[in-house]
């Protein structure tokens, strides 16, 4: 009877060594993910509102740039709530594909809209970025939104 | 016909005994530093989702002040 508790004892410690998952750093991925999705946002922005008053960018478009961007902003921090708060991978993975679905939508509405050229491809470009950063999230944990 | 050897019954269960108390010491040091693992990753998620919630921040104070110009 001893000897079997021992090799357990044994037995329990070599599956645990062998066995030990860590999804620590899935996690770390995902948020830097999360992070470097806003400093795209965040850089796009600074540039547009730059070309705004260089002239380049016309003022109507320059107002629809920012409008959409609070929208991308508050869908931002919806997500990083949702990374904060949701335990499992599928969750933060329903979370961005429908922040995916939101950019993809505003990237069309900006070909719509947008009269000038420089605002309709840098705009477009941000959308892209943006999208590129949270299909980045989705393939880290396993789920892709990248086919759609 | 000669006699078959076998191992004295005290000397395995020292010998097990042992390896259990190895086996132990290395699972206690795996937790340890599964945990220091833990605490580590925590950081980084913490601070990647602060700086991207300021960002957030930044990019909606910003836009709100374009669009009252």
């Amino acid at each position: 009877m001893k000897r079997n508790a021992v090799l357990a004892v044994i037995v329990m410690a070599v599956i645990l060594c062998a066995g030990w998952s860590c999804n620590s750093d899935q996690r770390a991925q995902v948020a830097q993910a999360a992070q470097d999705a806003s400093t795209v946002v965040k850089g796009f922005q600074q540039a547009e509102i730059l070309a705004h008053q260089q002239g380049t960018i016309p003022d109507d478009d320059h107002a629809f740039i920012q409008q959409s961007l609070i929208t991308v902003a508050t869908m931002g921090k919806n997500l990083d709530g949702c990374i904060k708060s949701t335990g499992s991978n599928s969750g933060v993975v329903s979370c961005v594909n429908s922040a995916v679905t939101t950019i993809d939508q505003l990237n069309s509405e900006g070909a719509l809209h947008l009269k000038s050229d420089k605002a309709r491809v840098d705009f477009q470009l941000a959308m892209i970025g943006t999208r590129t950063a949270l299909n980045v999230i989705a393939t880290i944990l396993g789920g892709n939104n990248a086919g759609k | 016909m000669p006699e078959n050897k076998q191992l004295d019954p005290v000397a395995l269960a020292n010998l097990l005994s042992v390896l259990a108390t190895v086996a132990l010491q290395a699972y206690q040091q795996i937790q340890q530093n599964h945990a220091k693992q833990l605490a580590t990753a925590q950081q980084v998620v913490d601070s990647a989702l602060a700086s991207a919630e300021a960002n957030w921040d930044a990019v909606i104070a910003a836009a709100q002040a374009e669009l009252k110009k």
